[in-house]
């Protein structure tokens, strides 16, 4: 991201009536190599990116979907704290929208990461994987999507490792509906659950 | 020959009020493409906690910027509303540009950072912005420009070649970004994603499913795209059509013809359109980028001889 810094520095600099016609071409020709070398090194990082929007999918037989239910969702985790108390956190207590709520629930908690991390470690070429430094067989950065669940839970209010309401479980389900492609009206059920744990040596990253 | 070539493409074809046009046309779009992208700021409490960032963008975690702020968000948005309406009326343009930018980086970041989802549809818009701050188009059609008769001056002075290449930047820009999301679909998933009628089958049941599914695991909203995923040939047809447009947009930009321009930018709008109601990717509003594509001022021109003779028949 420097690169793109430096660049609208520079931009910035030329501008108003130094842009001379050598410095607009010298500014296309460095524009040119850091929106492409964004696009070749698969670098997402907004105001640069490769646009890989819904570019990942894997060929499949029976496909599932969870069954979305507002209340269920809005409502929230059921989490333990410390004290073993237990109670429900969600869309009000954490003061987010609808869509917000709907990630964090159906896609974090049961350990999905945000879709840019797929995009960004999925079928990663030679070059791609020297860059990263990523050996033989390892998929992308350490997706560390729980850590991060229990953290924002806990920061938010304002809670450390060591008060007594921290909390140190979150718990969600949902039921997943599944289907072949070509009869699509025979449908199965099955109960999908979350039951995330606290890590006490994630105290060190705290 | 190079040379020639380069310097006709991105130094020829506008004027400076093109370049104004522009910025009023796409100021215009931008005041109601940012209530689609930031209304759910005015669902927050004001009073209420503040979210810890779960994946927080790379320049918050650079400034150090942790939680959301709700207040700060709905003053933000008032501020870039307010911003965006001195760019399109050209009231100290550049500063005016330059606050919108600055405004859009928070106000993105303030809500892709919740739980780490980065969207793109600001990514074409930030770019044009960047190229309409080192442009002179606040020269002319402004306020600027109405209250200096030196920046007037100025403005009449501006040649073609520093009219031309802010404009040229964003069409490639804009077409590049279609082209490479047709490189990062065969890079990740392959030529499957085109031929195989399952991705957009998958993607349009997930998205019919998403405010719910009956008992028989019928969506209780929108039944169109439940419909369409059974259609098998017409999700052949969507999924190739979109390797078709994404992959021959460049080609845009060496259409001499308007009307060839327009028509398939009709289409590009209509695909957005179909996306925004079939599998809710709200990339709706996205075809304001579209004013790149054409010289407004040639529009204004004749729009103003039509009503011109209309009123001169009148009388």
């Amino acid at each position: 991201m420097g690169d793109a810094g430096a660049l609208g520095a520079y931009a910035l600099w030329l501008g108003g009536d130094s842009l001379t016609r050598r410095n607009v071409n010298r500014l296309l020709v460095a524009w040119l190599c850091v929106t492409w070398g964004a696009v070749l090194v698969r670098s997402d990082s907004f105001p640069l990116t490769w646009a890989p929007m819904y570019s990942s999918w894997e060929p499949h037989e029976v496909t599932s979907n969870r069954v979305v239910e507002d209340a269920v969702y809005m409502r929230g985790m059921l989490v333990t704290r410390r004290d073993w108390s237990t109670g429900y956190v969600g869309a009000r207590e954490l003061n987010i929208v609808r869509n917000h709520m709907y990630r964090l629930y159906y896609q974090r908690t049961f350990g999905q990461p945000p879709v840019t991390w797929a995009h960004g470690s999925q079928s990663l070429g030679a070059f791609n994987r020297w860059i990263r430094g990523l050996e033989a067989g390892e998929e992308g950065p350490p997706d560390d999507t729980e850590f991060r669940v229990f953290r924002s839970l806990n920061k938010t209010f304002g809670l450390d490792p060591d008060d007594p309401v921290f909390i140190v479980r979150v718990q969600a389900s949902f039921d997943v509906l599944y289907r072949r492609f070509d009869d699509v009206s025979k449908v199965w059920r099955d109960t999908s659950r979350a039951d995330l744990r606290w890590d006490e040596s994630w105290r060190e990253r705290w | 020959m190079l040379r020639r070539a380069w310097n006709g493409f991105w130094f020829t074809g506008f004027s400076v009020e093109s370049l104004a046009m522009l910025r009023i046309c796409f100021g215009i779009g931008l005041i109601f493409f940012h209530v689609t992208q930031f209304y759910t700021f005015f669902l927050l409490s004001t009073a209420g906690a503040r979210f810890y960032f779960m994946e927080p963008v790379w320049y918050f975690e650079t400034l150090g910027i942790e939680r959301q702020n709700p207040v700060l968000a709905l003053a933000g948005f008032a501020l870039l509303e307010l911003a965006t309406l001195g760019m399109l009326l050209g009231y100290r343009t550049r500063l005016s540009i330059a606050l919108v930018i600055v405004l859009i980086f928070y106000l993105q970041g303030a809500r892709d950072s919740v739980t780490g989802d980065m969207h793109h549809r600001y990514l074409v818009p930030i770019q044009m912005l960047f190229f309409l701050l080192l442009s002179k188009c606040g020269r002319a059609y402004s306020i600027d420009a109405r209250r200096s008769p030196r920046v007037a001056e100025a403005g009449r002075a501006v040649p073609e070649w520093e009219a031309s290449w802010p404009i040229k930047a964003m069409q490639v820009y804009c077409a590049s970004f279609y082209f490479w999301s047709v490189l990062a679909k065969l890079r990740v998933t392959g030529w499957v994603w085109f031929t195989d009628p399952r991705r957009i089958q998958d993607l349009l049941l997930s998205r019919s499913l998403i405010w719910g599914a009956t008992d028989a695991g019928e969506p209780v909203f929108n039944p169109l795209p439940y419909w369409l995923m059974q259609q098998e040939t017409l999700c052949r047809v969507i999924g190739f059509s979109t390797f078709v447009m994404e992959a021959g947009f460049p080609l845009i930009l060496f259409l001499p013809s308007p009307r060839a321009r327009l028509l398939f930018l009709l289409g590009v709008t209509f695909f957005h359109v179909s996306n925004t109601v079939l599998a809710y990717v709200g990339f709706g509003l996205f075809p304001i980028v579209f004013f790149i594509f054409f010289d407004l001022e040639n529009v204004r021109r004749r729009v103003a001889s039509f009503f011109r003779r209309i009123t001169s028949t009148s009388s």
